[in-house]
């Protein structure tokens, strides 16, 4: 069975051509493009995998995170942030809230499914 | 007021005349002239409104079908991209070089003969081409040639609108592609403020040889937000080829340059621009000495320290300031005792509090101590207040 993953972005170009990509890997995509609706699509499709934007409307990715891992006490579920922010403090800060990878734009498009991937075996 | 109504005859169709104006002329001769002007002057009013609806509607209207024609074409060349690009099946396993370009079917899908066609495409290739990188980044720089769409960035560089000659510069920089040096030259002393910049952002990243030769050409004002706008350029270009900033500070005339230099060497830790750095120290600018005296302190130019303390009694406050300051960097220790007495005996807060900061960075807790205990009590306690680890200034 394929895999699922969850894509958080709030461009909608970005969202789309991330979606097709994971696609054609042959991976089961969920989208979402603001931090409500990406809790809700955790609820509901339970994600093998969560690919979020840091800046978005109603919940950043950073919150995201924290109720992942704090609330829903989801430690398994890897998490990749994606971001054009080049602040250290930022990075710190999201892998002290417990994601697993943070790969600044603009991004490889192989590098990053070559991460997800890595992420996904182990 | 008869001539009016003859010539309102002429231009008004016969029948809407006869029905709506004709039986009222005789009655709007009879008025007072004022009633009459009056009543002209609402006419007009009414009509020049009804004009500029109608003139605003067609224009709302015109500017939503341009839009949703924009739309639509610039979904469609998403799309493309996506297909044709982003998941084109070589993009993994070939060199970006030898990747087979779709340009036949980006001419055949979009048309392309339009130039608002060409402008949405340049600004879907720009998205694309900043958001992602490596091999897609190159293969749609490719595209953006074969499709020959740099021909359109590059009219624009000729346009007399200066917003136009931004996008152009914007549009080349973004898909690093050469742009004439003379041309970039010329606009980067442009007297608008606003091309200018763009025009030293993009000669920075695209000149491959000498990416900083403007500052040779600078004679007007850099502004401090011009020098943040260049400052971050510099900083974020990859791979840029950076000289001794030190050239301008002995050739150029131009003030702001001096300081935005005497900045860029601190930030790439020039050391070998210390003794340009230090005959800057005789300048006749203060707020020029000022900034080479926080330059030579940031160096940590342990060689600069005697002359900064000959220099200390005939500068203004602004840089006996900076001079503490650098010696506090520098923390030789050899001139803590200077330090001391200037703390003791100075009668300006800036200089004892700058003094103190000095004596702190030193690090001589004994120093520090038998201040806490025998100076002043104004002095102790500026002593205590910059000893306060959440005081930041």
């Amino acid at each position: 069975m394929a895999k699922k993953i969850l894509i958080i972005e709030d461009e909608p170009v970005m969202l789309k051509t991330l979606e097709l990509l994971f696609r054609k890997k042959g991976y089961e995509v969920v989208t979402a493009t603001n931090g409500k609706e990406a809790m809700e699509q955790i609820r509901r499709y339970a994600p093998d995998a969560v690919i979020t934007d840091v800046m978005m409307p109603y919940l950043p990715g950073t919150e995201i995170i924290s109720r992942l891992r704090h609330e829903l006490k989801n430690e398994k579920t890897p998490v990749v942030v994606i971001s054009s922010v080049e602040l250290d403090s930022l990075v710190e800060e999201v892998f002290a809230l417990g994601a697993n990878d943070f790969i600044r734009k603009p991004i490889v498009p192989a590098e990053l499914v070559a991460r997800v991937e890595k992420l996904l075996v182990s | 007021m008869r001539d009016l109504f003859d010539v309102l005859q002429q231009i008004i169709p016969y029948p809407f005349w006869a029905r709506y104006i004709a039986p009222y002329q005789s009655w709007f001769e009879a008025q007072p002239p004022f009633i009459r002007f009056a009543l002209i002057v609402i006419v007009i009013a009414t009509v020049a409104i009804l004009c500029m609806y109608a003139l605003l509607s067609i224009t709302r209207l015109r500017y939503q079908w341009k839009q949703h024609r924009e739309n639509k074409f610039r979904q469609k060349a998403e799309a493309l991209i996506i297909e044709h690009v982003m998941l084109h099946p070589d993009i993994d396993i070939s060199p970006p070089e030898q990747v087979a370009l779709p340009d036949a079917v980006f001419r055949e899908e979009l048309g392309l003969r339009r130039r608002w066609q060409k402008q949405v495409l340049i600004d879907v290739m720009m998205y694309y081409h900043k958001n992602f990188a490596g091999k897609t980044a190159q293969v749609i720089r490719r595209l953006y040639i074969q499709l020959r769409l740099d021909k359109l960035s590059y009219r624009k560089l000729r346009s007399w609108r200066w917003n136009k000659k931004i996008e152009g510069l914007h549009e080349l920089s973004e898909m690093q592609l050469q742009v004439p040096e003379v041309t970039m030259l010329e606009l980067t002393t442009s007297r608008n403020r606003v091309l200018r910049m763009e025009a030293q952002a993009a000669y920075i990243r695209l000149s491959k040889n000498e990416p900083f030769k403007f500052f040779d050409h600078l004679h007007g004002r850099l502004l401090p937000w011009e020098q943040l706008f260049l400052f971050e350029v510099i900083t974020h270009t990859p791979g840029l080829n950076i000289p001794s900033f030190s050239r301008w500070l002995h050739y150029a005339e131009n003030t702001d340059l001096k300081l935005f230099c005497l900045k860029l060497i601190v930030h790439f830790n020039q050391f070998n621009a210390i003794p340009a750095v230090m005959k800057l120290l005789e300048h006749p600018n203060a707020q020029v000495r000022a900034a080479a005296i926080d330059a030579l302190g940031q160096l940590e130019a342990v060689d600069a320290e005697d002359q900064l303390v000959q220099l200390y009694v005939d500068q203004p406050v602004e840089c006996q300031v900076a001079i503490l300051r650098a010696l506090g960097h520098i923390r030789s220790g050899r001139y803590l005792h200077f330090l001391k007495e200037e703390f003791l005996r100075s009668q300006d807060y800036a200089v004892r509090k700058e003094a103190a900061r000095a004596i702190i960075d030193h690090g001589d807790e004994n120093l520090i101590e038998s201040l806490l205990q025998h100076a002043p009590e104004e002095r102790r306690r500026t002593l205590e207040h910059c000893l306060d680890p959440l005081i930041k200034s």
